[in-house]
């Protein structure tokens, strides 16, 4: 047998396993600035709503495959190491990012918030039916805090610059308005409603 | 290398912490355990009172043999002790006096040539005068009865072997390395087949064995902290062992019974040295600032259980006024350290109320929840009870990057518990002024799938629970919520015996639940 170096290869590992989850955290993008926490037990997490709902669901396994040939390892260099890590840190930011597009699409499916735009393409009238259909939040000054729209890059490109042509439109500024000044009505009633009665 | 850890553990352990471990080993021979005494000997000589297997009742003596080998001077010391352990007869309610005895002298070394002449002389003279004959248990009978016992249950794993090793080679100074721990139990425990019900109650005494082997280098160092944790440890397994194969009482009782007398011992220990304690420093001064008061906020939670398992057992027991004036002396240093240390604090908080206390009790229970209530709903939110006071520390400290990988901001396991004992109490104002604030936590638990799963460290099925409250909240349905306590998941050995829950629940504070808490409350607060 010839030595090996156990320890200190254990501190190299967990530079390279922090290199990942940073990697893995910077591909996912907005969905990374999502609050997480860790559930240190259990099989299954229950969520029980403010509003009586629940949803039930087991645990998702997200993994990466890397494979090294002994014959690699003379010449593993950092930059190798780090496009092999770069390469499990996108195949795992797009399960997390998939698995939880799926979830919510079944989750607003299942409590009727979904707008199906059966193949028409984006528009300022899907838009607004989106927010009619969504609860929006506003701050303690009741300033609106705008909700995050999450779509696929390259509608993103062939739409970015009609999209933000609706900002000076104001016929369509104006049903948002309305639309908003509604839902602050429903925060406001929402909010009020978080006391204790008889 | 195990044989040969118990025999380094044999040779070194004092006689005071070699007293459960015989016991234990008494029990797994068949041996019913009836009495062993806490402090020093007994009044006539007995360590140890227990009834043999062919029914004949037994007293023993220990006595550490400090460089191996008992001398003729040492012996002489003993001379009256062994005359008591010979000639009074033993005289306990489980025991039949007028039944003939057999009585020894044990020890974890050897005897003098002369000591062991002067035994064998002095019996017939015994026998002759109707008394029992002195027998002896040496450090090799003595290795040779743990090692049968062991028979066939020696940890199967080489994993085990390290964990073991490393347990025994701690500093025992630290605290217990409770999830090694829990785990090397765990695979000695559940790391055998079930074969039969007797087979059972020496898988539970081989266990225990090997529990204060795991908790030698505490022992050594007079850790009682440690000593408490790792007995409760050993219980809170033995349960999920007994719950799990519904192993009958009889086979399990007597090992419960000296690993609880273990535990009694150790906080009875813990709080004869803090009673006189002015303040309460450890190791390195210059760096123990930052553990000052959580650690006394642990030490304090101990020791208010102990108070309340005299009280549990007997009820005329009253609260000595020195454990009342150090809580006046300490209170202003008592620390929310985490979520892990709310159990703490509500041991505190039953103490008082029992001792007489209920308005300085409520007091602590509206703290308690509007520091929870205010870290939780705070950016960095406090840490879950799945983190110790050392973690937590060394997070603050900037010196590990553990916490600062996870987000606690937002939910908390303890909150549901305290606004349920607040509802039980009709304190409605202090809910309703903070219920807004109290809606925007998510209330977590983790629901064990079996109750036999409870008690493990670690538990992979089960249900994490998380819940918003309803906005608005019935008041009334809040009420009769706080009064329906659910104990189906509840080993049934904690429902009658709280104070062993709440020891439990001190060691094992990711195991807060509002079940536990309300039958908790039910038992201390009626």
């Amino acid at each position: 047998m010839i030595p090996d170096f156990p320890r200190e290869k254990e501190k190299i590992m967990q530079f390279w396993n922090k290199y990942l989850i940073a990697k893995n955290q910077e591909l996912l993008g907005f969905f990374g600035t999502l609050p997480a926490h860790m559930n240190h037990e259990g099989h299954q997490w229950a969520l029980n709503r403010a509003d009586g709902t629940g949803d039930n669901q087991p645990y998702h396994q997200i993994e990466g495959l890397m494979t090294v040939e002994i014959s690699e390892v003379p010449h593993l260099t950092p930059d190798k190491i780090r496009e092999k890590l770069d390469k499990i840190a996108d195949d795992m930011a797009r399960q997390i990012t998939q698995g939880m597009i799926a979830e919510i699409s079944r989750v607003t499916k299942e409590v009727g918030n979904e707008v199906n735009a059966e193949g028409q393409p984006l528009s300022q009238g899907l838009f607004l039916q989106m927010l009619e259909k969504m609860d929006l939040d506003f701050d303690e000054n009741g300033n609106w805090n705008p909700p995050t729209i999450v779509m696929h890059p390259d509608l993103w490109e062939a739409k970015k610059e009609e999209i933000k042509s609706w900002e000076t439109d104001d016929e369509f500024l104006s049903k948002q308005k309305e639309i908003i000044e509604k839902k602050k009505e429903e925060w406001r009633d929402r909010e009020n409603h978080r006391k204790l009665v008889d | 290398m195990i044989e040969r850890i118990i025999e380094n553990w044999l040779t070194k352990v004092n006689e005071k912490s070699f007293q459960v471990p015989f016991c234990q080993m008494l029990i797994g021979e068949g041996y019913q355990v009836v009495h062993l005494s806490r402090h020093g000997s007994f009044e006539e000589g007995k360590d140890v009172l227990a009834i043999a297997p062919d029914g004949v009742p037994c007293a023993f003596q220990l006595k550490g043999a400090n460089g191996g080998k008992i001398s003729q001077n040492e012996w002489s010391k003993y001379n009256e002790q062994i005359t008591r352990l010979v000639e009074i007869p033993i005289k306990h309610p489980s025991i039949d006096e007028s039944k003939s005895r057999r009585v020894y002298f044990v020890t974890n070394g050897e005897l003098d040539e002369e000591v062991r002449v002067q035994i064998t002389n002095q019996n017939p003279d015994r026998v002759r005068r109707q008394l029992p004959e002195l027998g002896t248990i040496l450090k090799g009978e003595l290795l040779n009865r743990f090692s049968k016992i062991h028979t066939d249950l020696w940890p199967l794993q080489l994993q085990s072997e390290k964990d073991l090793l490393e347990l025994y080679l701690a500093d025992g100074t630290g605290y217990l390395d409770k999830p090694k721990y829990a785990g090397f139990l765990g695979s000695l425990i559940f790391g055998t087949e079930e074969t039969t019900k007797v087979e059972g109650q020496r898988v539970l005494a081989s266990a225990a064995l090997f529990a204060s082997y795991g908790l030698f280098p505490f022992s050594q160092a007079g850790n009682h902290v440690a000593i408490i944790e790792g007995w409760t440890i050993f219980i809170a397994y033995a349960i999920s062992y007994i719950e799990k194969y519904k192993l009958d009482e009889r086979y399990w009782q007597n090992t419960l019974q000296i690993a609880e007398e273990a535990v009694e011992m150790a906080l009875s220990n813990l709080w004869e040295e803090i009673r006189s304690m002015q303040y309460f420093v450890a190791g390195n001064v210059l760096v123990d600032a930052p553990f000052y008061r959580g650690r006394l906020t642990w030490l304090t939670g101990f020791v208010s259980s102990y108070m309340l398992l005299q009280k549990q057992k007997n009820p005329d027991f009253i609260i000595e006024e020195k454990f009342i004036n150090y809580f006046f002396e300490n209170q202003k240093s008592f620390l929310l350290w985490g979520e892990a240390a709310i159990p703490q604090f509500l041991s505190i908080l039953w103490t008082l109320r029992t001792v007489g206390y209920p308005q300085l009790a409520d007091r602590l229970l509206f703290a308690i929840f509007k520091g929870i209530l205010d870290k939780t709903t705070s950016k960095e939110g406090i840490p879950d009870p799945y983190h110790n006071l050392g973690e937590i520390v060394l997070g603050i400290s900037g010196l590990s990057d553990q916490l600062r990988e996870e987000n606690f901001a937002g939910r908390s396991y303890s909150l549901d518990s305290l606004i349920q004992l607040l509802a039980k109490r009709e304190y409605r104002g202090v809910l309703a002024e903070n219920w807004k604030q109290i809606t925007l936590t998510h209330l977590v638990e983790f629901e064990p799938e079996n109750p036999w799963q409870f008690c493990t460290w670690h538990c992979e099925d089960g249900i994490f629970h998380e819940t918003m409250l309803k906005t608005p909240q019935s008041w009334q349905l809040l009420k009769e919520q706080s009064t329906e306590i659910n104990v189906v998941k509840i080993p049934s050995y904690f429902q009658t015996n709280p104070t062993m829950l709440l020891i439990f629940l001190l060691v094992y504070p990711h195991r807060i639940r509002p079940d536990v808490i309300k039958f908790l409350d039910n038992s201390f607060s009626p």
